[in-house]
C-alpha cells in the first residue's frame, strides 16, 4: 500500500510570540516539524504494510525535515523546491503537491496534518481532495485499512464520525491522533545516511505558479496587541483562593 | 445581479452563528453594492429558517436540496460548486466550523478561487473584501486580497460580530434538486455535547507552571464548580490537557465571566484567546510573568497551594 505523507517545516517563531518590548514577532532561525504533520506520520507507520513517502514542499532547509523522517521507516524522501513557487498561496502549494503526486504517481492514501501552525489555513487537505478528485476525511485519529477500504475515526471539538472510504483517498489529521514515537538508534544511524529526491519546476512543469499565481496575496500584518488592566495584587495563597470562590459565586449568582 | 452569499450549516438552517455572519455581511453587502443571499445545503428548509434569515437580511436564499448524509467527503463540495459556477456571486462566506471550513476549501479548489480562513475582521476596501485573519498562532493580523479571482471566499471565526437588528423582508427561494453520489460511507456520528470551551462562563485554566497532579486537581475543581477546564498550548503538546481545552488557538475567543490562570505566563498567544473575559485572575510566583499586566487580580503565589486551599474549601479530597 503506497502512502503519501505531506508534511511541512514551521518556523519555530509560529509557537514562540511576540516580544513585549519590540512587538515583533520572536524569530531565533530555528524550525521544527508542524506537529499535526507529525502525527499524520505516526499514522501512515501504523498501518501494515505500509510504503511510505514523506513530500515536503519547501526551501532548501526542509531537508532538515527529511533528515528526522528518514529515521523512520519511508521508503521515499522527496523534497519539492523551486523559486518559482515562493510566496504560493493555499491554492498555489495545493497545485504543486498535485503535480507532485501525479508525478509520482500511484498513491493509494495520502496523509497531512489538518492544519500548520504557521498559516494555520487547514486548507491545503480538502483542497487537494477536490483537485484530485478523490474523497476526504478531516481530523483523524485513527485508521484501519480492510482490503481496499479504508476506515476512518475523527474527533475534533464539534464531535466525532467514524468514515468508511474506498481508497484512493486524502485524510488530514490533528492533535488527537497519537504523538510519533522517538526513532530508534538503527533508524538515527539510517537517517545520517539517507538520500533525498529534489523535485523542481523541470519535472513538474507548472505555469503561473508561486506569488503571481495566487489568487490570495497579503495585503499588509500587523502583530497582535495585548490591552493592559490594573490589577489588584493579593500575596497569600489562602486569601487568594478565598477571592477565586468569591468571583465563582459571583458568576453563579449574577 | 451580482451577490453576497452566507452559507448555512448543512442540515441545519437557523444557527446563531450564522446570523452573526449574515448580520455583518448585510453591512458589507450595502457597502460593496452587492444583493445579499443565502445559500443552505440540506435535505428540508422550514418556513421558520427561512423567515429567520429573511429578517437578517437575506433577499435571495438558494436551497440546494440533497439527501447526501456527509459534508466534508467532497462529493457535496463538487455538486455545490455546479450550482455556484452558474451564478455570478462576488463575495461567499462561511461561519468557521470545522465542517464548514473543510467544504469552503473544497468548493475554493472547484472555483478555482482563493480563499482565507478564520477571518476576525471583514470590510470592504476599494471594492474589494480586506479579509484580516490571525496567524502564527494568534501572534500576528494579516490583511489579505483576492483581487483577480471571483468569487473572494473565506471562512470567518464564529461569533465574532453580534447579531444585528431585525428588518422586514421576505427572500426568494430558488431550490436545486443535488444529487450528491458519494462513495464515502458515514457508520457513525456524534454531535459533541459538551460545552465548548468558547461558550463556557467560567474557565480555570492551567499553564506550563502546572504538573499532572495540579491538572489533575484543577479538573477536579471544574468539575465540583461547573467551571471548564483550560489549559495552554504548551500544556496540551505536553498532554497535560486534552486538545479541546486548548485556549489561544486560532481566535478561538473565550467569553467567559471569569478566566482564572494557574501557573500561565500569559503569552500573546494565550492572552489573545482569553483577553474578552470579563474578569482575569493570574496565579503565578513570578509578578514580572506578561499575564501580570492583562489581569484584574493577580495572585502571587504558588499555583499548587491555591489549588490546594480551593480544594480544602470545596472539601474535595487532594
Amino acid at each position: 500500500m503506497k502512502i503519501a505523507v505531506l508534511m511541512k517545516q514551521v518556523p519555530a517563531s509560529a509557537t514562540l510570540g511576540v516580544d513585549p518590548e519590540t512587538g515583533n514577532l520572536i524569530r531565533n532561525g530555528e524550525t521544527l516539524i508542524n506537529p499535526a504533520d507529525e502525527r499524520a506520520l505516526s499514522l501512515a507507520l501504523s498501518l501494515a504494510n505500509a510504503q511510505v513517502s514523506v513530500i515536503t514542499m519547501g526551501p532548501e532547509s526542509a531537508k532538515d525535515l527529511l533528515r528526522t523522517a528518514a529515521a523512520y521507516k519511508v521508503q521515499d524522501l522527496v523534497l519539492v523546491c523551486d523559486r518559482a513557487f515562493a510566496g504560493s498561496d493555499s491554492f498555489q502549494t495545493t497545485r504543486v503537491l498535485k503535480a507532485t503526486l501525479e508525478h509520482l504517481g500511484g498513491f493509494d492514501l495520502i496523509l497531512c496534518g489538518n492544519r500548520a501552525v504557521d498559516g494555520e489555513t487547514g486548507q491545503v487537505g480538502p483542497e487537494l481532495s477536490a483537485m484530485m478528485d478523490i474523497p476526504f476525511c478531516e481530523d483523524a485519529v485513527s485508521i484501519a485499512l480492510d482490503g481496499e477500504t479504508l476506515t476512518v475515526k475523527s474527533q475534533n471539538t464539534e464531535g466525532e464520525k467514524t468514515v468508511c472510504c474506498p481508497l484512493p483517498m486524502v485524510v488530514s489529521t490533528n492533535l488527537g491522533a497519537p504523538i510519533l514515537n522517538p526513532p530508534s538508534i538503527l533508524g538515527l544511524r539510517r537517517a545520517a545516511k539517507a538520500e533525498f529526491r529534489v523535485l523542481t519546476n523541470e519535472e513538474l512543469q507548472l505555469d503561473n505558479t508561486g506569488l503571481n499565481g495566487s489568487p490570495t496575496r497579503v495585503a499588509r500584518t500587523r502583530t497582535a496587541q495585548v490591552v493592559k488592566r490594573k490589577s489588584e495584587k493579593v500575596i497569600d495563597a489562602k486569601i487568594g483562593a478565598e477571592r477565586i470562590l468569591a468571583f465563582l459565586s459571583e458568576v453563579e449568582h449574577g | 445581479m451580482a451577490e453576497l452569499l452566507v452559507f448555512c450549516h448543512f442540515n441545519a438552517p437557523q444557527a446563531q452563528d450564522v446570523l452573526a455572519l449574515l448580520s455583518h455581511a448585510r453591512n458589507l453587502a450595502k457597502e460593496a453594492d452587492l444583493t445579499l443571499g443565502c445559500v443552505y445545503m440540506g435535505s428540508e428548509l422550514p418556513a421558520e429558517a427561512i423567515a429567520e434569515l429573511s429578517s437578517y437580511g437575506c433577499e435571495k436564499l438558494y436551497f440546494l436540496k440533497t439527501d447526501a448524509a456527509i459534508y466534508t467527503s467532497g462529493a457535496a463540495a463538487k455538486a455545490c460548486a455546479d450550482v455556484m459556477k452558474n451564478l455570478s456571486a462576488q463575495i461567499i462566506l462561511f461561519s468557521a466550523t470545522n465542517e464548514d471550513r473543510v467544504f469552503a476549501a473544497q468548493l475554493a479548489a472547484h472555483l478555482e478561487t482563493g480563499l482565507t480562513a478564520d477571518c476576525s475582521e471583514l470590510s470592504i476596501e476599494n471594492g474589494l473584501l480586506l479579509q484580516t485573519r490571525p496567524a502564527f498562532g494568534g501572534n500576528l493580523f494579516a490583511s489579505i486580497l483576492c483581487p483577480n479571482h471571483r468569487p473572494q471566499m473565506a471562512t470567518v471565526h464564529p461569533y465574532i460580530f453580534p447579531i444585528g437588528e431585525k428588518q422586514d423582508g421576505m427572500a426568494e427561494v430558488v431550490e436545486y434538486e443535488v444529487n450528491v453520489s458519494d462513495c464515502a460511507v458515514l457508520l457513525s456520528a456524534n454531535a459533541n455535547t459538551q460545552k465548548s470551551i468558547s461558550d463556557a462562563k467560567v474557565v480555570l485554566c492551567g499553564g506550563a507552571g502546572l504538573d499532572q497532579e495540579d491538572f489533575a486537581l484543577l479538573a477536579k475543581i471544574c468539575d465540583a464548580t461547573g467551571a471548564h477546564l483550560g489549559a495552554t498550548r504548551v500544556a496540551v503538546n505536553e498532554t497535560l490537557a486534552p486538545y479541546r481545552c486548548q485556549i489561544g488557538q486560532t481566535g478561538a475567543g473565550l467569553r467567559a465571566d471569569l478566566y482564572v490562570g494557574f501557573g500561565v505566563s500569559g503569552a500573546v498567544q494565550h492572552v489573545a484567546g482569553m483577553k474578552n473575559a470579563k474578569r482575569i485572575v493570574a496565579v503565578n510566583t513570578d509578578k514580572k510573568a506578561p499575564i501580570a499586566d492583562i489581569c484584574d487580580v493577580f495572585i502571587h503565589a504558588d499555583a499548587k497551594d491555591v489549588l490546594s486551599h480551593l480544594a480544602a474549601s470545596l472539601s474535595l479530597a487532594n
